[in-house]
C-alpha cells in the first residue's frame, strides 16, 4: 500500500513538473516575436552596408523597440517561405498586402502605410513597342498588353503584384509569354533579364526601379509606366500567424500603429525613397486616408 | 616609443594606400540617396557623434545631398537628431559636426576646416576628389563601399567603432 502511495506521489510530482515545464516553455515562446523579412531593396536590405536601412526594416525596428514585452528575433526568408513559416510557426512580417487567400492563413493588422502600386518596367528605347497599349495619360492597359503573346513578361513566383496585375496574370497563366522566376530575389534577377533582352517587361514598384537603376549595373535605361487598371495607392499591413498568440500580438501592434501611422517620423521611412512629387502626393493621400 | 608607433602607423597607412589604389580607381560615385541613407549608420559608428543629442552638417558644393539631408532635419540620424543642415560653396565660418565635401575645388581647405574643428569629413568617391577626407562613400560592382582614411580621422580626432574597420577599405 505504501509503495502504491509513494509511486502515486512520484507520478503526481513528475506530471506536475512536466506540465509546469511545458507551461514555462509556452510562456517563453509567447514572449518571443520572430520578424521575418525578405531581401527586397529598398524595402529591406539584408546584407552589406545598407543592411537594415530599408523602409520596412526601419518600420520593423521602430515597432520592435516599442513592443518591449517581447524578445525580438529577425529571420531572412523569401516571401513564399515567410508565408509558409507564419502558417506553421509563430511570427510576423511587415509590409504585406491583404488578399482573400492570405486572410485564410494570416492575421492582418490595421493598414499602416499607403504605398504606390506596381507598374510596368520596360527598356526606354523600346517604348514604341508599348505605345499601342498606352492611353492619353500615359498609363498602360495590362489586359491588352498581356494579350500580345509576342511580348514576353517576367514575373516572380513568390510575389503578389496585387489587383489588376495578379488578375490579368491569372487569366493569362496558360499563355507561353509569361516567364516565372522562382529565385529568392523577386526583382533584380528579372531586371537583369530585361537588360539582357531575355524578356520584354516586368512589374515592380517605382522606388524599387529607381534604387536598382541607381546602382549603375545595367546597360539599358529603364522606364516605369503606371498601369491603368491599378488603384492609385495600396494599403499595407503587418501580418502575424493566425493563432491565439497572433490574435494577442496583432491587438498590441494595432494599438501602436493607430497612434504612429500618421506621424511624420514614421512616414519618413517610406517617403525617403520617393521623389519630390510622389512624396507630396503621399503626404496628402495619407492625410485623407488615415 | 610613441614615435616608433607613429612611424609604424604611417608605414601601415602608406602600404594600405598602395593596396587600395586599384580600389579607389575602380569605385564609382554612390547615388546621393544611398549616401544620405548611409550617413545614419556612419554617425552612429563614430563614438563622439554617437554620444551627441544633436548633429549639424555642412554640405559643400553638393546640391542633391543638401536637398535629401534637408528633408531629414528634425528626425533621427544614428543615435541623434539632425538639428541643422546648411550648404554653400565656401568653407563655413561656424562649427559643424560633419562636413560633406562635394567637389574638388575646395577639398584641401575643407580638410583643414575639419581638422581644426574636429568635424567628420565625408565625400563621394569617383567624383574627381583626391579622396583625402576621413570617409569616402562609393559603389563597386553594384555594392556600396566605404574608404576610411585613418590619418585624416586622427587629425579630426575621430574615434571609430571597430565595426567600421571590418566593413571599410582602409586608406
Amino acid at each position: 500500500m505504501k509503495t502504491y502511495l509513494k509511486a502515486g506521489i512520484f507520478l503526481l510530482i513528475f506530471f506536475n513538473s512536466a506540465f509546469l515545464t511545458v507551461q514555462a516553455q509556452q510562456s517563453l515562446n509567447d514572449k518571443e516575436l520572430v520578424w521575418y523579412h525578405p531581401n527586397f531593396p529598398p524595402s529591406n536590405f539584408v546584407d552589406g552596408l545598407m543592411e537594415g536601412l530599408g523602409y520596412n526594416d526601419q518600420t520593423e525596428k521602430y515597432i520592435a523597440v516599442q513592443l518591449k514585452q517581447y524578445q525580438h528575433k529577425f529571420v531572412v526568408a523569401s516571401y513564399q517561405r515567410i508565408i509558409h513559416s507564419l502558417k506553421y510557426a509563430q511570427g510576423c512580417v511587415v509590409g504585406v498586402y491583404e488578399s482573400e487567400q492570405r486572410k485564410k492563413d494570416l492575421l492582418f493588422s490595421i493598414p499602416y502605410l499607403l504605398t504606390f502600386p506596381n507598374g510596368l518596367i520596360i527598356k526606354e528605347k523600346e517604348l514604341d513597342k508599348f505605345k499601342p497599349y498606352l492611353n492619353e495619360k500615359g498609363f498602360i492597359s495590362i489586359k491588352a498588353l498581356l494579350a500580345n503573346q509576342q511580348l514576353f513578361a517576367g514575373i516572380s513566383g513568390g510575389r503578389q503584384y496585387q489587383g489588376a496585375i495578379d488578375n490579368a496574370l491569372l487569366a493569362s497563366s496558360a499563355n507561353n509569354n509569361i516567364i516565372t522566376s522562382s529565385n529568392k530575389d523577386v526583382f533584380s534577377g528579372l531586371l537583369q533579364m530585361l537588360d539582357k533582352n531575355r524578356i520584354d517587361y516586368l512589374f515592380g514598384f517605382p522606388e524599387e526601379l529607381e534604387y536598382h537603376t541607381s546602382l549603375g549595373v545595367l546597360d539599358n535605361k529603364m522606364k516605369f509606366i503606371p498601369i491603368d487598371e491599378m488603384p492609385r495607392f495600396l494599403k499595407t499591413y503587418i501580418a502575424c500567424s493566425n493563432n491565439a498568440w497572433g490574435i494577442k500580438t496583432i491587438a498590441e501592434i494595432n494599438q501602436l500603429l493607430f497612434n504612429i501611422r500618421s506621424e511624420a517620423k514614421f512616414l519618413r521611412f517610406y517617403q525617403f525613397w520617393l521623389d519630390f512629387d510622389s512624396k507630396k502626393r503621399h503626404r496628402s493621400l495619407t492625410q485623407q486616408v488615415f | 616609443m610613441k614615435n616608433n608607433v607613429s612611424s609604424l602607423l604611417i608605414k601601415f597607412c602608406l602600404m594600405s594606400s598602395l593596396i587600395t589604389s586599384p580600389f579607389i580607381l575602380s569605385a564609382e560615385e554612390l547615388p546621393s540617396r544611398l549616401q544620405v541613407a548611409l550617413m545614419s549608420k556612419i554617425v552612429a559608428m563614430e563614438l563622439n557623434l554617437a554620444k551627441k543629442q544633436e548633429i549639424t552638417i555642412f554640405v559643400l558644393n553638393a546640391e542633391r545631398i543638401f536637398e535629401l539631408l534637408s528633408a531629414n532635419v528634425g528626425f533621427q540620424i544614428g543615435n541623434s537628431i539632425l538639428l541643422k543642415v546648411d550648404q554653400g560653396s565656401e568653407i563655413p565660418k561656424d562649427k559643424y559636426d560633419v562636413i560633406y565635401i562635394g567637389s574638388f575645388s575646395q577639398e584641401q581647405l575643407a580638410l583643414d576646416y575639419s581638422s581644426t574643428n574636429n568635424a567628420l569629413s565625408l565625400y563621394p568617391m569617383g567624383a574627381g576628389l583626391e579622396n583625402n577626407g576621413s570617409l569616402g562613400l562609393g559603389i563597386k560592382s553594384g555594392k556600396p563601399t566605404f574608404l576610411l582614411n585613418l590619418n585624416q580621422s586622427e587629425a579630426e580626432n575621430l574615434h571609430w567603432n571597430s565595426t567600421i574597420l571590418k566593413v571599410a577599405k582602409l586608406k
